[in-house]
Formats: C-alpha cells, sequence, structure tokens
C-alpha cells in the first residue's frame, strides 16, 4: 500500500516527463503536414526533446507550469486529507526537481520556493459516485500559453461578433491572431461559452482533459471545431510562431446555459507540452492513465 | 535559406551584420540567463561590473530548473515569453553593449529598433525544449541575485555548446514575427 501523497509525486513525475500519447500523434500528424522546412526543424527539436525527457527523467519544459487539480471524491475521503497529500506532493516534486518552485506572491514578489502559496496549486473538488474510488486528474499548466487566453463578451462591435457560432468563430481567430507564437504552438484550444466568468475559465480549464482524439458529442460542435482548426491553420502562423501550417493541434468546445443579459466566450490555450495526467486510487493502490 | 550557421559568443560585429531572419544557427561560448526580475534590475541601474561581463555577449530569456551539487547543474532551460521585458530591452542592449537576446515569441518595436541601431540580433529557441536545451549547457559559471531572486528569477552565467536558434529579429530592421503577424492577419481578411 502506497501512500496518498506519494501517489500523487509520481503523478507530478509522469504529468512533467512524459507527453500524453495522443499530444504526441497528432505533432507528428503536423510535421508531417508542415511544408516550411524552418518549422520542420522546429518540431525535430520537439522530437528530440520528448526523447530526451523520457530517457534522462527530466521535465519535458523549463516552465512546469501551474499544477491544476480535478479532484472526484467521495464522502469516504476528506478533502482536507486530500489538499494535504496534494501539498506535501507538491514539496517533494520540487525538491525531486519534477516541478519548478512557480508561486510568488503577487503583492511581496517572494517566490516561496516550494510551490506552494494561495490557489498554488489550484484545486478543484466534485462528487464521485463511486464511493471506494478517488480520481485526481492533473494540468500543468503553462505560463506563455496562459497568458494568451482571452475572454470575450458578445456581441463585441470590434470584430462584428454576434452571440452566435460565428461569433464564437470570430473569437477564436481574433485570439489566435494576437497569440502569434507567444504561448508556444502548436496549441490546443479550449473553448468554453457561458454566462458568467468563473465558469467559462474553470470549464475551459476542465476541456483540456479532453483528449485530442475524442470527438465532441454534439455533432454541430464536432463540425465547428474541425472547420475552426483548418481555418486557423490557413492563417499561416505555423509551429513556434515562424510560418506554416502548424499553430494547432485541435480545437475543442463546450457550451454551458448561461443568464440572458450574459455570453462570455472563453478561450484557454494549451501549449505543444500539454501536460495532463490522471490517476485513479482505490485501496490504497493507484493507476495512472 | 542557408543550412546551419556556427556562432561563437562573445560575437563578432561582422558576423552578426550578415545575419538574416530565418536563418538556423548553432551557438557556442558564455551567454546569461534571466527573466523578468532581471531586466528590471539591470535597466533600473547599471550595474559596473556586470556591465564588463555581458559585453558583446548575450541574454537568453530563460527561468531555469538547476540543482546543486557540487557544482550548479541547469536540468531544464527553455526560452520564456520575451515580449514581457520589451520595456526593458533597448536599454539593456545600448548600456551593456549586448550583441544578441534571445528567447521566445519575439519583441517589439523599441527592441527591433536598437537592434538595428546597435547591430544586435534576437535568436528564437524552440519553446518547451528544455530537456534538450539544457544538454546544450555545458557549464555554470557564476550566478547573480539569487537570494533575491531565487533560482527561476537569477542571472545565471553559463557555457553553451551548439546551441541551435533561428534568427527571427536581424541587424537590419526586419522581423519574422512581423512578417508572419502581417500575413496572419491579410489570410483572415480573406476567409471572411
Amino acid at each position: 500500500m502506497t501512500e496518498l501523497n506519494s501517489a500523487i509525486l509520481e503523478l507530478y513525475k509522469k504529468a512533467s516527463f512524459f507527453l500524453p500519447e495522443d499530444v504526441k500523434e497528432k505533432l507528428i500528424k503536423a510535421k508531417n503536414k508542415e511544408e516550411n522546412e524552418l518549422t520542420k526543424k522546429v518540431f525535430n527539436s520537439m522530437f528530440e526533446n520528448i526523447k530526451l525527457a523520457e530517457e534522462k527523467q527530466t521535465p519535458l519544459c523549463g516552465d512546469t507550469g501551474t499544477p491544476i487539480f480535478f479532484v472526484s471524491n467521495s464522502n469516504n475521503f476528506s478533502q482536507k486529507e486530500i489538499i494535504k497529500a496534494v501539498n506535501k506532493a507538491t514539496e517533494e516534486a520540487v525538491k525531486k526537481n519534477y516541478l519548478r518552485p512557480n508561486a510568488v506572491d503577487s503583492l511581496t514578489e517572494k517566490n516561496s520556493g516550494n510551490c506552494l502559496g494561495e490557489k498554488i496549486p489550484l484545486i478543484y473538488f466534485e462528487e464521485n459516485e463511486k464511493e471506494k474510488e478517488l480520481k485526481i486528474d492533473l494540468i500543468l499548466k503553462g505560463g506563455g500559453s496562459e497568458n494568451i487566453g482571452k475572454t470575450y463578451s458578445l456581441p463585441d462591435e470590434e470584430l462584428n461578433a454576434e452571440r452566435n457560432l460565428d461569433g464564437v468563430r470570430k473569437c477564436i481567430l481574433d485570439s489566435v491572431i494576437k497569440a502569434q507564437g507567444k504561448g508556444c504552438p502548436p496549441n490546443t484550444l479550449n473553448v468554453v461559452v457561458g454566462g458568467t466568468k468563473d465558469a467559462v475559465s474553470v470549464e475551459a480549464k476542465k476541456l483540456i482533459l479532453r483528449k485530442l482524439n475524442e470527438k465532441n458529442p454534439v455533432k454541430e460542435l464536432q463540425e465547428f471545431e474541425e472547420k475552426l482548426l483548418k481555418e486557423i491553420n490557413s492563417l499561416g502562423i505555423g509551429a513556434m510562431g515562424i510560418g506554416g501550417n502548424s499553430f494547432a493541434l485541435g480545437v475543442k468546445t463546450k457550451f454551458l446555459a448561461r443568464h440572458p443579459a450574459s455570453y462570455f466566450v472563453e478561450i484557454s490555450f494549451a501549449c505543444w507540452n500539454d501536460r495532463r495526467k490522471t490517476m485513479t486510487w482505490k485501496n490504497g493502490e493507484a493507476k495512472y492513465d | 535559406m542557408t543550412e546551419k550557421i556556427k556562432l561563437k559568443i562573445p560575437f563578432n560585429e561582422k558576423e552578426i551584420k550578415e545575419l538574416n531572419t530565418g536563418d538556423f544557427v548553432e551557438l557556442t561560448g558564455t551567454i546569461f540567463l534571466g527573466r523578468d526580475k532581471v531586466h528590471k534590475k539591470l535597466s533600473e541601474r547599471i550595474d559596473e561590473k556586470l556591465k564588463e561581463k555581458l559585453k558583446g555577449k548575450m541574454i537568453y530569456h530563460c527561468g531555469p530548473i538547476a540543482k546543486k551539487e557540487e557544482k550548479w547543474k541547469i536540468i531544464s532551460a527553455g526560452p520564456t515569453t520575451s515580449i514581457r521585458v520589451e520595456k526593458f530591452m533597448p536599454k539593456i542592449i545600448e548600456e551593456y553593449k549586448i550583441k544578441g537576446i534571445m528567447g521566445k515569441g519575439g519583441m517589439g518595436k523599441n527592441t527591433l529598433k536598437s537592434l538595428k541601431e546597435n547591430n544586435a540580433v534576437y535568436f528564437l529557441a524552440v519553446g518547451g525544449t528544455a530537456a534538450l536545451l539544457a544538454k546544450k549547457i555545458t557549464e555554470v559559471k557564476n550566478v547573480f541575485f539569487l537570494e533575491e531572486f531565487g533560482v527561476p528569477e537569477a542571472l545565471w552565467e553559463v557555457e553553451i555548446k551548439d546551441f541551435p536558434a533561428i534568427v527571427s529579429m536581424d541587424s537590419k530592421g526586419n522581423s519574422l514575427h512581423d512578417k508572419i503577424k502581417e500575413n496572419s492577419i491579410k489570410k483572415l481578411s480573406e476567409l471572411k
């Protein structure tokens, strides 16, 4: 039997060192389709990096991100105990260099040195219907890609964006033009539409967990996502913003309910190092997916 | 596009002048890793000792993961977004006489102008390839402001060998980033 904090430490390691298979597959496809010679070289560096991180057991990226947890627990698992285990694992992960200390006090500008601070790691809880099971999803959200994220409120006169799919499309394309190479493309765009700013941001983060080969359950949105992906890649920005057709690996969308007065479009970019890992914890044993 | 250009640091003025956007280079020599806080610090007060050290060299926008055993070792060293230090860059280029900047995402008008006036270039390192790039750092020579700023924000003096990068802003006023951006805006207008 393992302690929960050791299992979470392992989760950190897996997320930080190994890129998810679906992301790797999309990167290979993107490279094969890329025609810009310089951009192809960029892809070669990425693949070399993925291999090195796996072999040498080091973080894929220097920015190991903000750890964001989505925890699904039942009454059998106390939230307080889970938070304690997460914090302990985080401190340990910094000591072992799985994580960079990424928690800076916004007022004093002091780095805590252990990646712990107010709302870092960021932990969301929801109820798990399986009583004996604890499910923990971890996202390591890079700072560069986080910074290019955008929230639009429709209608937007400047973009000529109305409250409909075409309006959402205009927001997405605008965000890409503004992002260029800043958020380490190939990016994945996680787009959520809804009526409160906090709901759309949390759901956009959660959408990062949807695998790239997983289709949108809503047929209309599935087509919308495919069309948008093509349009985005036709803008010629390319991987790392140096030109080509490989800016985006995928577009994922979700539409929530909204207050009649509000219509927010949230776009959260994931960098090509789209790091996420899931752990299921049952009877003191961890399984990773 | 030329195949691969090998450059030594401290840079040679003539070699810098001949570089064009889109050139793929491999860099060898002494450079400095620094990010947000270092730039603010260096531009607010000119540090004479560092001025001596930085002359003719390069600042790489990077917040590394470093480990101290007998000596410091950089284990992860990918580029961070450069535009955040745009405000400080021209002054640092001028005062510290650096000839190269490296990072990701490119920089703005003022830096481009300063690169032209001071015969310097901006290199793009491939973002997110920290494991690969750390391997190209062969030695940590010094670390400054470690107490004050912590590991990722300190100023690190390191040796690099065959470090891969792309010239994305040259000393003649060209920016690959501006070109791609203008082109993408044009393409977007064609979509509508």
